[in-house]
């Protein structure tokens, strides 16, 4: 039947080749007659009149050729226009089936597509086996490389050890509402040597560009281009302003390169070889290794110029941690779906099926081979399925983005996901799946449906012990995946809950943190005078509580990594640390505690000796004892004086373990970047006045000001979206059980009214009959809850590292799937039972 | 010339067991049913075509098109497990009917 199907396609497609083949094929037939006929004695002409008139004209043969394919296309159309009015006739079931197949096909598309792209494909750059990321031995799990600092780097460069190498430092974020969707990075203008890339319009960036003066000079990303810019040629040479920067267009980047990070602006770094930047550790560095070298051979060089250990990997794996839980996650998510779309499909073809029981039985008594039904049900599957992945095309694009937005962000960074034509043909594949389980439900009806039964009204499925069977195993595995959903969606919500409810350390309410200008060619002294007269300036405005500076605003991307250690322990075995650079005031102004000690001031300036604040976790790893408090430690070599000690506090995210961190003055190192104030009440008036004071004081327009609050509400949306994403599906879970349990309910009523009849007749009370309806229900919904459970702690533990402080076997979770199931049994059970228990034995037993 | 003295659907029948004996070309095809038309079946070979291609459109032969003898290219047909099924069963049909009509003939 399928390989009818192929040959009536294929006849499609290449129809004008078929005519020509069966012109080729008759005029072969009259060439050889003519001989035949010639070698009997006839002359040539007759010879040929003789064979013409034999096979009764070519013209004529031709057209009752046609005629049979034209009948085969017609039988065809016929069956198409006969599926579309059955599946019209029956709007509810076919609406669900095509959306669930859409649903399922969308999904597995989205997730295909995300772990093609980051998990499978290569990377899209050229020859990325040679490519690298680098950088210091860590001693923390969270961070697989140290940074760099620019001393290291240029040593690096002249060293000659790797083709090219390149260092980058991502700007720490936006610095105004407007900036939201801008990733800036700075880099080396060799990254795009390392990378061979090459802008599609403009230049590159180069050395000559490394200036802070501004306008900055910039390449930037072709998304970036065409969604800010609409693809206008004319950007390069241009000046613009995004957020609070001023840029200077000089190029546009190839499409898809977004390294690293899903950058989307390139500006040239500034590496003075200062004496003060030379121990920062802030830059991330990449290489490509020269031809031949491996990765560990170049990690020996490496280590040799730096002369500090250096540890290498292809930036593959630094691009794509190889913890990918997450998509495990997302396989075992779709998964899922996937499972409950077949599921529900094969339960509502069941009893489309049973509804179909008389159908096909008067189409089989009028003469119809079961071969020409059952092509008539798989035109109708490839009806349902073509409509379905139609709505699957237009969802497709909307779930990549959505499932991109919940991985965690190091899965993704460097990477170019979009919908590709390997996705159609993952999605399309899955359709197929679809066409045949829309058939061989059909097909098992159909083998036992005996036309005299079906026309007598009794349904040849439901009386069979293996149908019933069947449709016990479709409802239990329909509950169980269900239940597995409301259990994951129960544990993401609690996490949620758990994250709005986490003690940050510090508030983020009425905190406001403000832009300073950065990098200007005064000497540090002139710009920290001007940072402290504008704290002073600001702390005085009315609403005004205290105010203080650092060098990243919390919530922010960005940071710099130091090794700290006692005095006594080698540098190798330091603890890898977050240096935290900032001004007097800063615990207070961001609602921080101090343990022990005092906060910075004005001793802790340029001259004096070099102190630290630690937070507690730092203390814990630097020094078991925990008593540095006016001890000696040593940071990248130089020794501190410990002058106090702080609360952990939850900068970066709210789930982020305690991260050891060392605070240093601002007084000693930069002046800060972002000036913090907190205030009574985020009131426009008082802001402006803010904003003013700062531009007074840095002889700038007044920069924008960012509500530290809105950054946490914004850190917590992973947890949010993962929660309603779950919830959705867990939703759509419950409702589908729901009327795949009505429906299977209701058609066992159905098919054992002449039982309930009899027993009724008999003197069973309705009640009776009722409560076996709804233990019916009961039993089949239990089932699915002990395996739903089971299943839905083994994918808990999967995504363990996406929960947040929850254990993954949840007592309280899963008694309330247990609760909601029952409930929902005893609901899909109720109106069947009550038809049950209306039946009129008299009547019903009349009517066999 | 179309005097199709065979039953309806007979042709069908006849190409099948002829395309059993091994792939063969229209032309072939249709020598080998005069043959038989010379001992007492004729059938038109204008309707030997169309009977080819709705057998290839049910899928119980495959053609393909091959050089032949005179540089013509040909097609050529051939039987398929579904086609020697189908042979079988029908050949099996017209037993039966052969005998009753036999039967009813005889015993009227």
């Amino acid at each position: 039947m399928f390989g009818r199907l192929l040959a009536i396609l294929r006849g499609l497609v290449t129809r004008r080749r078929a005519e020509r083949e069966l012109d080729e094929e008759l005029r072969f037939h009259i060439e050889m007659e003519t001989q035949a006929n010639t070698a009997e004695g006839m002359s040539a002409a007759e010879a040929r009149r003789v064979a013409l008139r034999d096979l009764g004209g070519v013209t004529q043969t031709t057209e009752s050729v046609r005629g049979v394919r034209a009948m085969w296309l017609d039988t065809l159309s016929r069956d198409v226009h006969l599926a579309v009015r059955r599946i019209r006739r029956q709007p509810a079931i076919s609406a669900c089936i095509i959306l669930l197949v859409a649903l399922g096909v969308a999904v597995v598309a989205a997730v295909f597509s995300v772990v093609d792209a980051v998990a499978l494909k290569p990377l899209p750059f050229s020859k990325p086996d040679e490519l690298i990321a680098f950088g210091g031995r860590s001693t923390r799990s969270d961070i697989s490389l140290l940074p760099v600092s620019p001393r290291q780097y240029f040593d690096i460069r002249d060293s000659h050890a790797l083709a090219a190498v390149a260092v980058i430092s991502q700007w720490s974020a936006s610095e105004s509402p407007d900036d939201i969707g801008l990733v800036g990075a700075d880099v080396t203008p060799s990254l795009f040597e390392v990378l061979r890339e090459a802008p599609v319009l403009g230049r590159a960036l180069t050395d000559a560009d490394s200036t802070l003066a501004e306008p900055r000079n910039v390449v930037i990303g072709y998304e970036l281009w065409q969604w800010r810019f609409g693809g206008d040629t004319g950007i390069v040479g241009r000046s613009i302003t995004l957020g609070s920067r001023r840029l200077l267009v000089v190029g546009v980047m190839k499409r898809g390169v977004d390294f690293p990070l899903g950058t989307n602006v390139w500006a040239a770094a500034v590496l003075v070889p200062k004496p003060d930047y030379e121990v920062y550790r802030y830059l991330q560095a990449v290489g490509r290794l020269r031809p031949g070298l491996s990765a560990l051979q170049a990690e020996r060089d490496l280590t040799k110029v730096v002369g500090d250990a250096v540890v290498a990997m292809p930036l593959r794996d630094w691009v794509r941690p190889r913890s990918a839980r997450a998509l495990t996650l997302l396989v075992a998510g779709a998964t899922f779906v996937l499972l409950l779309t077949w599921v529900e499909v094969a339960f509502l073809q069941l009893t489309r099926a049973a509804a179909m029981n008389v159908e096909l039985g008067l189409r089989l008594a009028l003469g119809a081979s079961r071969c020409q039904v059952l092509a008539q049900c798989a035109v109708e599957g490839g009806v349902l399925a073509t409509a379905a992945l139609l709505c699957a095309w237009v969802g497709t694009p909307a779930l990549v983005t959505a499932v991109l937005s919940y991985l965690p962000l190091e899965m993704v960074r460097g990477q170019h996901v979009a919908a590709d034509l390997r996705v159609l043909a993952f999605a399309s594949g899955a359709a197929v799946f679809g066409i045949l389980a829309f058939t061989l439900v059909p097909a098992h009806v159909l083998r036992r449906t005996f036309p005299g039964d079906a026309l007598r009204g009794r349904g040849g499925t439901g009386s069979q012990p293996s149908a019933a069977r069947l449709r016990n195993t479709l409802l239990v595995a329909q509950v169980t995946v269900s239940c597995a959903l409301v259990y994951l969606g129960g544990l993401t919500f609690r996490s949620y809950q758990e994250v709005d409810r986490v003690d940050l350390g510090f508030r983020p309410d009425g905190l406001v943190a403000v832009s300073l200008p950065r990098g200007s060619d005064e000497p540090p002294d002139v710009t920290w005078q001007r940072f402290r007269d504008t704290v002073a300036t600001v702390r005085d405005l009315p609403g005004v509580r205290s105010a203080s500076g650092t060098m990243f605003r919390p919530f922010a991307r960005g940071a710099v990594l130091s090794r700290a250690s006692r005095r006594d322990v080698r540098l190798d075995n330091a603890v890898a640390v977050t240096r935290a650079i900032v001004a007097p005031g800063y615990l207070a102004t961001v609602g921080g505690r101090l343990v022990a000690g005092r906060e910075f001031d004005d001793r802790d300036g340029r001259g004096a000796g070099l102190v630290t604040i630690l937070n507690e976790t730092a203390v814990r790893l630097i020094d078991t004892d925990g008593s540095l408090l006016g001890r000696e430690i040593l940071i990248d070599g130089l020794p501190y004086a410990v002058v106090g000690i702080a609360r952990d506090m939850r900068m970066v995210r709210p789930d982020e373990l305690p991260k050891p961190v060392v605070y240093c003055s601002s007084a000693q190192w930069v002046a800060p970047y972002w000036l913090l104030v907190r205030v009574d009440a985020t009131d426009a008036a008082l802001l402006g006045r803010v904003r003013h004071t700062v531009g007074r004081f840095w002889n700038t327009r007044p920069p924008d000001v960012m509500d530290v609050a809105v950054d946490a509400e914004r850190a917590a949306a992973p947890y949010r979206m993962r929660m309603q994403l779950l919830l959705v599906l867990a939703t759509t879970g419950i409702l589908l059980a729901t009327v795949g349990l009505y429906g299977g309910v209701m058609f066992v009523v159905r098919q054992r009214t002449r039982e309930y009849a009899i027993r009724m007749a008999l003197g069973a009370a309705p009640g009776g009959i009722q409560r076996s309806i709804a233990a019916l229900s009961l039993k089949l919904v239990l089932a699915g809850v002990a395996t739903g459970l089971a299943a839905g702690g083994v994918a808990a533990r999967l995504m363990s590292d996406l929960l947040f402080n929850v254990p993954t076997t949840d007592w309280m979770t899963a008694s309330s799937v247990t609760a909601v199931a029952t409930v929902v049994a005893l609901a899909a059970a109720a109106m069947p039972a009550r038809r049950a228990a209306r039946i009129q034995p008299a009547q019903a037993l009349r009517q066999e | 010339m179309a005097k199709t003295d065979l039953l309806q659907g007979t042709l069908d029948l006849l190409v099948l067991r002829i395309l059993a004996l091994g792939p063969n070309h229209g032309w072939g095809i249709s020598n080998r049913i005069r043959q038989m038309s010379r001992q007492g079946l004729t059938a038109s070979q204008g309707s030997l075509y169309p009977s080819l291609h709705r057998l290839e459109l049910n899928g119980h032969v495959v053609s393909e098109m091959m050089p032949s003898e005179n540089n013509r290219k040909a097609r050529v047909y051939k039987l398929t497990a579904a086609g020697r099924h189908h042979l079988e069963a029908e050949t099996e049909n017209w037993e039966q009917f052969v005998v009753s009509m036999k039967r009813i003939l005889q015993g009227a």
